[in-house]
């Protein structure tokens, strides 16, 4: 598979959202709930996600029956040195995916999935 | 904090010279262990695409080996950790202990791979590792943990 490039078009201040496994979430000791880092990694370093304006919450919610929603921003994907890009399934032209840019160390995607595991911010 | 505290509880006997036919004084487990044990074994129920992402069942050897590394550090000050499943068959598990964190995933090809992360500042990158156990897993993991509780 030829590399992803960066979809500029797509802006920093664009939400987007992830479905979270119910297993994958805890509650913090400020009792905060949060997601766990693995519910940000990938096998094939595609995370997929959706852009928030460009779907909705209970289609998401009922594609991903056992999960929660987490919600973060291009822009916290790409300070951690992610490609952002489009990637339409079937008729869905919301789902893109968060790649890792060419060259990130395993180690390195391993502490950015903790990193933005702490920016996202789980919906109710 | 010594290691002191650390003292594994999960099985104490009398000592065998004493007679093969003494009763056993008290048979215990840190609160969390038997918890932990039965998470870990109940992941085995969630199917294949648990994640609606396409991975595959919690692999039996992943979670044997979880099972494993929470009966050798089944100390009476460890919290329970959050019990998790992860992509491609594997099992997380995860402790925190006031600004320290450490991550374990335990992969069905048997890898231990953990991240330790000290402090709330995630975008200094000194205040996290990444790597692999893979000399005496559980004996490194040990260490790992009473780094986590603070023992020096």
């Amino acid at each position: 598979m030829s590399p992803r490039e960066n979809d500029a078009n797509i802006a920093d201040a664009t939400v987007l959202w992830r479905a979270v496994h119910n297993l994958q979430v805890y509650r913090d000791d400020d009792g905060v709930e949060r997601a766990q880092s693995w519910a940000f990694e990938s096998r094939d370093n595609e995370m997929s996600a959706w852009v928030a304006a460009e779907t909705e919450l209970g289609k998401l919610q009922a594609k991903f029956p056992e999960s929660r929603i987490a919600e973060f921003t291009v822009g916290d994907a790409r300070e951690l040195r992610n490609i952002v890009t489009r990637d339409p399934v079937g008729d869905d032209d919301s789902h893109v995916v968060v790649c890792p840019v060419p060259g990130k160390s395993k180690a390195q995607v391993k502490k950015d999935a903790r990193r933005l595991a702490s920016k996202a911010r789980l919906l109710p | 904090m010594s290691y002191s505290v650390l003292t594994p509880t999960l099985l104490q006997i009398e000592k065998p010279a004493q007679s093969q036919w003494s009763k056993v004084t008290f048979l215990s487990a840190a609160p969390w262990v038997l918890e932990a044990l039965d998470l870990i074994a109940a992941l085995g129920n969630l199917p294949a695409n648990w994640d609606g992402y396409g991975s595959p069942r919690i692999d039996i050897r992943a979670r044997d080996a979880a099972r494993r590394f929470v009966a050798s550090v089944a100390f009476q000050n460890l919290p329970l950790p959050q019990i998790s499943p992860v992509l491609g068959g594997s099992v997380g598990l995860h402790w925190r202990c006031g600004d320290r964190e450490l991550e374990f995933t335990f992969q069905p090809d048997g890898r231990i791979e953990f991240l330790r992360v000290l402090g709330a500042d995630l975008d200094r990158d000194e205040n996290m590792e990444q790597g692999t156990l893979s000399h005496e897993p559980q004996t490194a993991g040990l260490k790992l943990l009473l780094w986590m509780v603070g023992a020096r």
